[in-house]
């Protein structure tokens, strides 16, 4: 029981940490793409989009292969470490936030633009209200991101190797009590997975509505 | 051209004709382990099995423990396993019918080709012991597979109590993984693990690990037959189960198991009696 | 002083608007009016900058503010708008509207908007004031009370207000002129 919650724990650990450092940039490059007009900004859109939606196993494979001791990140000796899985976690959110971020941005844009240039409103200012204008969304894309770590199994195994009281997350030991053939105890970290993505998604879902009673979006 | 493809209609037309006039196959549903999956040894004897005993097998490859439960639960007619001891309480529990040995191989203990440890030339048990001693990093499969089984056997062989050795974190890796994710592991980290020599060969050339214990009795490794017990577990097919452990015990059968591995690894994989 | 020299505008390829030389003097409400699409508000655009004219200039001197026809209220709160609270707090209280003020801006109806951001856009103070139908979703008496207010806050302070509005409305201010675009061309209709 103990080495469960340990697993439970170490899952949270990680979750947090990785999309709490993809959040750090995915959201103000998010932010960015959707208010800027340039052309870059433009192509980079579409692009994130599909990034958010590229297989997970392709980021594992690639961190693997950068701190693999044949690799070239190799010398830090990280592979089969938390730093791994959460380095291949945030390659996976990363995009998923941005995608997720400047979609909030467009439809509210041009008059929200208009409006401070017309109100001589400071550009650091600006910011300030379009974050809070957009700050349950931008919570909805944070957790989102959230959920798609907390659920994520194959990079995860790759990069971390599933070590018993190191690197095992919840996913991870999931597939190996179910090799085992220790289905009830699969089960249950099964059951615990789904309350915690079951409560994440109650959350951005509460969120998504409080969001969408507003006439502005 | 046009020829060509009528001939080859025909052909199959007369292949197909051929197949219905001899009996149907019966499906045999045989549950291994990943080790002996990924052998290769049951895909070489596939055709053999099909055309003498006239037994098509649908094969599922999962660790020991749960090829095991798989038995339990009705999901497969007959195991092909070797972890000797979970084996035994389950014959014992009247799952199975009963255990063929049938053949054997021996693990092997690799590890970095400069053998930090010197362990070269010891028995499994006291190389243990030794990488116990100096906490050098070993890599265990940690997923109750019939590999893992046997290091456990090996640690209670050297006096030491694999629980207690599989806690201290500082030397001891339990991977939770496959054999080949937990060679791929051990070359990373430049550790000793116990491996069939199998998947070890397979693997070979993108590891940098090398055999350094290998022809210790202590590392010999049984592998059986059980066929599942019909009293015990509903809707399993003991028939055709019982024709294919007659096959496997068959002196061709050990015959064509003990050549296995010698073309491509140049190396017997698999020993009978 | 506003000035526009020889300033047009296109738009799909046709000529929006042109205007010579025109001078909004300065003190006084410019009421301009117009059919849908005539280029109202393209020209309010030229001459904050936001957008550029496809030729000729539009100079304004002085410091400045516009509120578009669409325009955005800062979210959650009425409050959120103002920088000011007690000076906006004394506006809306003149518009009768003081009990919006703790409002969420989601709840707010379409004339209760367009008071909120009138208020914010009194609230900052210029020389120059460009207002972009203001007025238009408010109903009869909450619309002169707008209109008294611009007239107290900013014409009697002696402050420019450049107005685009579908209404003749000369009777609340003092003095102005109301200009009419046809043709592409703005005339002055009116003084008074």
């Amino acid at each position: 029981m103990k080495e469960i919650i340990d697993i439970i724990l170490t899952s949270l650990q990680v979750s947090l940490s990785s999309t709490t450092i993809a959040a750090i940039f995915a959201v103000p490059l998010g932010l960015f793409l959707g208010l800027s007009k340039s052309r870059m900004a433009l192509r980079l859109r579409p692009v994130f989009s599909s990034l958010a939606g590229l297989p997970p196993v392709l980021a594992g494979i690639t961190i693997f292969l950068l701190l693999s001791n044949a690799g070239p990140l190799g010398s830090f000796r990280l592979l089969y470490s938390k730093t791994a899985i959460i380095t291949a976690q945030v390659l996976i959110v990363f995009p998923l936030i941005v995608a997720s971020v400047y979609p909030l941005v467009l439809p509210i844009k041009a008059v929200f633009l208009e409006t401070c240039f017309g109100l001589n409103i400071p550009k650091k200012q600006q910011i300030r209200f379009l974050i809070s204008e957009l700050r349950y969304g931008l919570l909805a894309a944070v957790l989102l991101g959230f959920g798609r770590a907390m659920a994520e199994v194959g990079a995860v195994m790759m990069v971390g190797g599933n070590i018993r009281y190191k690197t095992r997350v919840m996913t991870t030991a999931i597939v190996l009590e179910t090799n085992q053939g220790n289905y009830s105890t699969a089960l249950y970290l099964g059951i615990a997975l789904l309350l915690i993505s079951f409560s994440v998604n109650w959350l951005v879902h509460s969120l998504f509505k409080e969001v969408s009673h507003d006439p502005l979006y | 051209m046009k020829k060509l493809f009528i001939g080859i209609i025909v052909s199959l037309m007369l292949l197909s004709g051929c197949k219905s006039e001899n009996e149907q196959p019966k499906t045999l549903r045989l549950t291994t382990t990943t080790s002996v999956n990924d052998s290769g040894l049951l895909e070489y004897l596939r055709p053999y099995i099909l055309e003498e005993a006239n037994i098509n097998l649908e094969i599922v490859s999962l660790g020991s423990g749960a090829a095991l439960e798989a038995g339990k639960r009705g999901d497969a007619d007959v195991l092909l396993v070797h972890s000797p001891a979970a084996e035994k309480t389950f014959v014992d529990e009247g799952y199975g019918i009963k255990r063929s040995t049938f053949m054997y191989n021996f693990f092997v203990i690799v590890g970095p080709s400069g053998d930090p440890v010197q362990i070269k030339d010891l028995s499994a048990a006291d190389a243990f012991k030794k990488i116990e001693s100096a906490k050098s990093p070993f890599i265990s499969r940690g997923d109750k597979s019939g590999t893992h089984s046997k290091e456990k056997a090996i640690w209670k062989l050297a006096g030491l109590d694999a629980e207690v050795v599989s806690a201290d974190t500082s030397f001891y890796v339990s991977a939770g993984s496959g054999m080949g994710a937990t060679l791929t592991m051990a070359s990373e980290k430049q550790a000793y693990t116990l491996t069939d020599l199998a998947t070890f060969l397979s693997m070979k050339d993108k590891l940098s690990l090398k055999v350094i214990v290998s022809e210790s009795p202590d590392l010999k490794n049984d592998y059986s037959i059980i066929v599942i017990n019909p009293d015990k577990v509903a809707n399993v097919d003991v028939e055709t189960a019982k024709a294919f452990e007659r096959w496997m015990l068959s002196e061709k059968a050990l015959k064509l198991i003990a050549e296995y591995g010698k073309e491509t690894y140049g190396e017997t994989l698999f020993f009978t009696e | 002083m506003i000035r526009c020299t020889d300033l047009s505008i296109v738009l799909n390829h046709k000529k929006l608007l042109h205007i010579e030389n025109i001078t909004f003097e300065e003190g006084i409400v410019h009421i301009i009016q117009g059919e849908n699409g005539c280029g109202k508000s393209s020209l309010f655009r030229c001459m904050t900058g936001w957008s550029s004219p496809d030729s000729g200039s539009c100079v304004m001197l002085g410091s400045w503010v516009y509120q578009p026809q669409q325009f955005h209220l800062f979210a959650p709160k009425v409050l959120d708008n103002f920088l000011d609270a007690e000076l906006a707090k004394q506006m809306l209280v003149s518009l009768k509207a003081e009990s919006i003020i703790n409002q969420s801006v989601k709840r707010l109806s379409g004339g209760e908007r367009q008071k909120v951001a009138l208020v914010r856009t009194l609230c900052t103070d210029a020389d120059v004031y460009l207002l972009d139908e203001p007025t238009s979703y408010m109903d009869e008496s909450s619309r002169l009370l707008a209109y008294q207010l611009i007239k107290e806050r900013l014409l009697s302070l002696g402050k420019t207000v450049l107005m685009i509005s579908h209404e003749s409305v000369m009777d609340p201010f003092d003095c102005g002129k109301v200009y009419l675009f046809k043709d592409s061309k703005l005339n002055i209709i009116n003084t008074w």
